[in-house]
């Protein structure tokens, strides 16, 4: 793989002053698994610098807060996120989701800031092609062959899809995550913090964190009593693949009827696609077998398919009525 | 150093930002104090890796992986390599008991933690059970996947002597086997547990 | 938890999964006397003559043969430790680790090389380019696939190896390319073979000639039959190409002394890649020591990647230092070969009661960067022609290779087959839906079965070389109905809704079958044989078909096979180690030991492929073995004073039968000569004749597809194989497990071609970019073992490890159609299809 020199700081402020010294040339290292493909790849954009950020105090946690919601360190592993017991209790859904994040070797490795921030699979990208996240100015998904990693709700600049499911599942919890910075901590929706396809420090990302700040924790409210989640991935295999469609899907209910919804769909889009039109659809609604297909008719009104992506839409409102209808029985 | 959140709150008055949480013991914030000088980066060092028990000496670069010290370097060459890519689990070993993909990890991290490959599971004269039952049952057919899924196996044996086939297939995921023995690999991994619990023998 | 203490412990062993055995009926009256010199003439009890070749005991008396254990121990049991020898295991001291370079574009010539930069570059021993490659193998500045190689670098490490390759500085002259078959087959292909055309065309005096296809068959007046047909159809089908994996990355060690090479190879032949390695370094095979005992899978593929072997080896010489290459996935699929992309045009003709009476089959092929005939004049090619069209009175069928700038298509587990019975297999469920018929029924209504003939005239129109009798051939041993019929017993076919996407509800379940003839190994003539002296007067061409074993009894009585071929997971001398068993009157195979893969250790074999090993090293070992049996038998005459006609052969002793205590045992005759008693045999085949002797297999197939969403599950697997005598049950039910599954893969998993970007694959992810199924992926597998002897092998074995195979993806599509209504004719079968398909009209929400 690419040549790197490693930093090993032992504060968050030695790591914001490292990556603050080299710029984009270095990055954050903490499970490394997306970093080192790139590295393999020897990717323009995979920095050579890495700060490791593993020896810093504590980083790595699941806490109750005294409301009964949580706090996980940013270098959490994947693997004890879907393995707590706690978090099984409070957030079936999360768990449910993170067992289907790719391989148990790789959830050992990888960690949650990590996820949340990892690098799009597009096909081009991550074989070395000079597109707009590898030092070029083209998106050859937008022209080539985009069945798989690419959107299919439009894009601007970069079309590949945002590939993560841990957004998706965070979002549907109105979690929020918090940036250390050389300013301070930022505090934001985990939605504000992956908008997709976004320009920052020169470089396209799909998400807002700069070059010289670190993900430090995420923040998850107390669940409230009524609140059911469901977790659906479409992938060709049961492991390691990514998500050709994912929904994830949040009800508040009080007995049947819906107080409020969160419906997040992956995969599908440059960000994990917040779909509102079927969450004020399905507010105030009676949960029931058939407001799956009532539901399916708000949904991706505004899809903007690609010449090979067209099923995606259809496989996320597949998925959204399953999920609902895996809540209608439940 | 560290901040009060008076002191934060004085310092970021009006700056629009979200207000502080210190989230939990020892993630400070601001950053006001005098840059601490930056050691150099390393890029290549010597240290101890305890393989199967034994300490042994090696070189690696930054980037050199631990597959690379484990099976060349040191010369341990049960571990395989397949796609190089974390996707196929021919190279998974054990780190203080979870496994991981060797030629996914860097040599750094496996410092300091005990590492278990196929070496250590069991040789010519004295077969582990796992690898006796392997071979009854056909679970390997050309071997090139097996040191990889027999070591995840000892790791899920070392903390469920009795997995269910659901368990033994979610642990054992992350491994492809081209010669699809999957489910003589699932029973040898069952029989194994048996064994090793007293209710089966070989 | 507690055990109870009385409860007995569960006794580990080995045991089949889940197979069945069906034994046909022994309809021949073989001797049970043993001994048979390979020049006896064996007769059935009406005097007609079954066989020239050794039978042995009818099989229920066999000890070892056709008894599941597990694989030979020195074989088996270093996988488990870690221990087996690839050549991806191999480190020695001071070596240096090859890069490649290769072509990034379809079809280029370099313009410029410039390796000054990467020479100086730190731990860099020798980089290769055409410029200084051997002149007796040399690179080219044509580069005419992606992927072809450019050049090899070698230097302390990978890791330096890959920055040098980095700096190496190429300038490419991109030229017009026909990299997919739509491009090749377009009238304005670029020119690939100076003004011949693309379009590979045999000479005006071949029989198959036809100058606007590469080969044509042609039996009756298929027009006529048309014209008589109530019903006609016409189908197209499409297959994307496909590759089967090896796990291990293909590339091989290379280490000299003085003049003389040790080479740690990856393929599936010893002497034959040897003398490969000695052209192409231009020394003489004897100084080469070729070592490939163990492969992590090669299924014919990874032999090709063997073409880096003589610049591995080379730059081992110049520098002095051990080589080792590894290829990197993305590097290693450029070079091992493929089924090709093709295309296949059907049209149907058949009566209101179901017969086909007139059929055109047309196919065209992309036959990547080569100047071969390939799949269009294979004999294999056209079994599933000869499965269909048997009782087809009216048929042509042609067929289209195409050179291209796409990877070379070849030999890749079971040559032809999955990529052509894609479009048969489909289309035969199609016309038996087209005309009304179940599709188990309508394949009964067409296949052969045993005392079916092929008439000379229609054999010789398809262009197939059989033994035959007085021009007619005979099927003799071929469970066409059975692997039907069995099958459908295992899968419940009676519980299948006849009517495509019948069932209600959101989860629709469906089943389909496949079927596929092909042929039961590549058998041949022993020595001894007047037609082995026939064939081997001839040239064989390197080695390939002739294959040597040896046999050997030491002083301490135990018997040494020794078999010059590597082991891909084949687990050949497994079945191969029965069999000396058996015919040495052993009642366990403890006593038998295998030497294999090293050509300082075993005498010269050729290569196997498709079945070769059992029926070809199968002859030789067997050969050896009798004459060794011979052997000992007259020794033990000699030395007891007894005649060998009274002597019989157990677990290494021989006695009299009339008075048991005259005894003596193959250790103390061993020691009597010298502490070694040695025989070999050899076998040898020519792709004619018994060569082309007809095995027959299906799949059958349960599905769910989610009509919400367009997933499916593969669920159950019933696979059925026209076994002969299934030597070993054990090793055969683990590797069509292997067989089923890699198929489902073809079925799904396509070379991951660009669609827009014609000549770009992608591969940079390892398996995520070629989807190999896992534990979490798998059906449910039942094997059916059709026992169906087969009359001119020994112990009626025939090898089956290619039979089936054709017959997966087709198997899986047809049930898909039944469970939701989509039909996929282009393949690869995708959940995108299913959900379009079910949008566009199949059933679902």
């Amino acid at each position: 793989m690419k040549k790197i020199s490693v930093y090993r700081p032992t504060s968050i402020e030695e790591a914001i002053q490292i990556l603050s010294l080299h710029g984009t040339d270095a990055g954050v290292y903490a499970g490394g698994t997306d970093l080192l493909i790139r590295l393999k790849n020897r990717l323009k954009q995979a920095p050579t610098f890495l700060v490791d950020i593993k020896k810093i105090g504590n980083l790595r946690y699941i806490k109750e807060t005294p409301q009964g919601g949580v706090q996980i360190g940013a270098l959490t592993k994947l693997a004890e996120i879907a393995e707590s017991d706690v978090l099984a209790k409070k957030y079936p859904m999360l768990v449910q989701a993170f067992k289907m994040i790719s391989s148990p070797e790789l959830r050992n490795a990888s960690t949650l800031g990590g996820d949340l921030l990892q690098e799009v699979w597009c096909q081009y990208l991550r074989g070395a092609y000079s597109c707009w996240r590898n030092g070029g100015y083209i998106c050859y998904g937008a022209i080539g062959d985009n069945s798989y990693y690419h959107s299919a709700m439009g894009g601007r600049l970069c079309y590949a899809v945002y590939p993560g499911d841990a957004a998706p599942a965070l979002i549907t919890l109105d979690a929020t995550v918090k940036i250390a910075g050389p300013s301070g901590i930022k505090e934001m929706s985990v939605e504000q913090l992956v908008p997709g396809d976004m320009m920052v420090d020169g470089r396209i990302q799909s998400h807002v964190v700069r070059f010289n700040e670190i993900l430090t924790e995420v923040v998850i409210p107390p669940p409230n009593a009524g609140f059911r989640a469901s977790f659906e991935k479409l992938r060709p295999r049961g492991v390691w693949d990514f998500a050709m469609a994912s929904a994830a899907l949040g009800l508040q209910l009080r007995d049947r009827t819906i107080e409020d919804a969160r419906v997040v769909f992956g995969g599908i889009a440059g960000k994990p696609y917040r779909e509102r039109a079927v969450e004020a659809f399905l507010k105030e609604k009676t949960l029931s077998a058939d407001l799956a297909n009532q539901a399916l008719a708000a949904a991706l009104a505004n899809a903007a398919p690609l010449k090979y992506n067209a099923t995606k839409i259809d496989m996320a409102k597949g998925l959204l009525a399953s999920g609902l209808d895996k809540l209608a029985a439940s | 150093m560290r901040y009060s959140r008076r002191d934060f709150l004085k310092a970021t008055a009006g700056s629009g930002l979200i207000a502080l949480t210190t989230g939990s013991d020892g993630v400070v914030a601001a950053f006001a104090a005098p840059p601490v000088p930056i050691p150099t980066p390393m890029t290549k060092e010597t240290a101890t890796f305890n393989i199967n028990g034994r300490n042994y000496q090696a070189e690696y670069e930054a980037r050199t992986t631990l597959w690379e010290v484990i099976a060349v370097k040191l010369g341990l060459t049960g571990t395989n390599r397949s796609c190089n890519r974390a996707s196929c689990g021919a190279c998974s070993v054990l780190l203080d008991g979870t496994p991981f993909y060797s030629c996914h990890t860097l040599a750094m991290e496996a410092v300091g933690k005990k590492i278990f490959t196929v070496e250590g599971l069991g040789d010519e004269k004295n077969l582990h059970p796992m690898q006796k039952i392997g071979y009854l049952y056909m679970a390997a057919d050309c071997g090139f996947c097996t040191p990889g899924w027999e070591v995840t196996a000892k790791g899920l044996l070392d903390k469920n002597l009795n997995p269910s086939v659901d368990e033994v297939k979610s642990a054992l995921a992350g491994h492809i086997c081209r010669c699809a023995a999957y489910s003589a690999i699932i029973r040898t991994v069952i029989d194994t547990g048996k064994v090793l619990r007293g209710e089966a023998e070989l | 938890m507690s055990q109870n203490p009385q409860k007995p412990k569960i006794k580990i062993e080995p045991k089949l999964e889940s197979t069945v055995v069906i034994r046909q009926p022994m309809v021949r009256n073989f001797s049970t006397g043993g001994g048979h010199l390979p020049g006896d003439v064996l007769t059935e009890g009406d005097q007609k003559v079954v066989t020239k070749k050794w039978q042995g005991y009818p099989p229920e008396n066999l000890k070892v043969v056709g008894k599941p254990m597990p694989p030979m121990p020195e074989v088996a049991i270093p996988r488990f430790l870690g221990k087996a020898e690839y050549a991806t295991r191999v480190v020695l001291p001071n070596m240096l680790h090859a890069k490649a370079v290769t072509n990034p574009h379809p079809r280029a010539t370099i313009k410029s090389l410039d390796t000054s930069k990467a020479e100086k570059m730190p731990g860099v021993a020798y980089v290769l380019t055409y410029k200084n490659a051997p002149s007796t193998y040399p690179l080219t500045r044509e580069l005419n696939f992606q992927g072809d190689l450019v050049a090899l670098v070698a230097a302390d490490t990978e890791d330096l190896a890959e920055d040098a390759a980095d700096a190496i500085e190429v300038e490419y002259d991109t030229l017009p390319a026909a990299s997919t078959l739509k491009d090749a087959m377009s009238s304005d292909a670029p020119d690939l073979r100076q003004g011949k055309g693309n379009l590979v065309i045999l000479s005006p005096n071949n029989p198959h000639y036809d100058p606007k296809a590469t080969w044509v068959a042609k039996h009756g007046d298929v027009e006529k039959g048309f014209a008589e047909a109530d019903i006609i159809k016409e189908f197209t089908y499409y297959f994307a190409g496909a590759v089967s994996v090896p796990m291990q990355p293909c590339g091989s060690v290379a280490k000299w002394d003085g003049d003389k090479l040790t080479f740690w190879g990856m393929g599936q032949s010893i002497y034959p890649s040897r003398a490969s390695l000695a052209k192409a370094l231009g020394i003489e095979e004897s100084k080469i020591r070729f070592i490939d005992k163990y492969n992590g899978c090669t299924f014919g593929a990874a032999n090709a990647a063997a073409r880096f072997d003589p610049y591995i080896a080379t730059i081992a010489k110049v520098t002095g230092r051990p080589v080792k290459l590894m290829l990197p996935k993305d590097q290693e699929l450029a070079h091992i070969t493929i089924k090709p992309e093709n295309l296949t045009k059907f049209k149907v003709g058949a009566k209101k009661d179901g017969r086909i009476v007139a059929l055109t089959h047309e196919i065209h092929i992309s036959n990547g960067d080569q100047e071969a005939v390939g799949h269009a004049s294979g004999e294999i090619s056209k079994n599933q022609t000869e499965l269909y069209t048997s009782k087809v009175p009216n048929w042509k069928s042609s067929w289209h290779s195409y050179k291209s700038n796409a990877i070379k298509a070849g030999i890749c587990r079971s040559y032809t087959q999955q990529e052509v019975k894609w479009s048969w297999e489909n289309m035969i469920d199609e016309m038996a839906e087209a005309v009304g018929m179940d599709p188990i029924q309508f394949r009964l209504l067409h296949v052969p079965r045993p005392g079916t003939t092929l008439t000379k005239d229609w054999h010789e129109d398809l262009g197939k070389k059989y033994e035959a009798e007085n021009g007619v051939v005979h099927y003799d041993s071929f469970a066409s109905v059975e692997v039907l019929e069995e099958g459908a017993k295992a899968i419940g076919w009676d519980k299948r809704n006849p009517v495509p996407g019948g069932n209600p509800g959101r989860f629709k379940r469906g089943m389909g079958v496949g079927m596929s003839q092909h042929h039961p190994g590549h058998m041949g003539y022993h020595d001894g044989e007047v037609y082995f002296e026939k064939v081997t007067a001839q040239p064989i061409g390197g080695g390939q078909g002739l294959f040597t074993a040896e046999i050997e009894i030491g002083a301490d009585g135990y018997v040494t096979m020794r078999n010059a071929l590597p082991d891909s997971g084949t687990n050949h001398d497994t079945a191969l180690a029965a069999l000396v068993a058996e015919m040495l009157g052993f009642t366990t195979r403890d006593r038998i030991r295998v030497v294999w893969g090293d050509s300082d250790l075993a005498p010269s074999s050729g290569t196997w492929i498709a079945g070769k090993t059992i029926t070809l090293q199968g002859a030789a070992v067997c050969s050896a073995t009798n004459k060794l049996r011979q052997d000992l038998l007259r020794r033990a005459a000699d030395a007891l004073k007894v005649d060998v006609a009274k002597l019989q052969m157990r677990d290494g002793v021989i006695s009299s039968t009339e008075d048991p205590k005259k005894r003596t045992t193959f250790a103390e005759l061993a020691k009597a000569n010298k502490g070694s008693i040695r025989q070999t045999g050899m076998g040898v085949n020519k792709d004619q004749g018994r060569a082309l002797t007809k095995g027959v297999g299906a799949c059958f197939v349960e599905v769910e597809v989610d009509t919400w969403t367009g997933n499916w599950r593969f669920l159950r697997g019933v696979y059925c194989h026209d076994t002969g005598l299934a030597v070993n049950p054990l090793v055969a039910e683990a590797d069509m497990h292997g067989s089923l599954v890699e198929s489902f893969q073809m079925a799904t998993d396509s070379i991951p071609w660009d669609r827009e970007f014609p000549g770009t694959r992608h591969y940079s992810v390892g398996y995520l970019s070629y989807r190999i199924p896992t534990i979490m992926d798998v059906p449910e597998q039942t094997q059916v073992f059709i026992d169906s002897l087969e009359p001119r092998w020994f112990f009626g074995t025939k090898s089956f490890s290619e039979t089936s195979i054709g017959s997966v993806p087709g198997a899986i599509s047809n049930a898909i159609y039944n469970a939701c209504g989509v039909r996929i004719r282009e393949h690869p079968i995708t959940r995108e299809k299913i959900i379009a398909g079910l949008r566009r009209g199949g059933t679902g929400r």
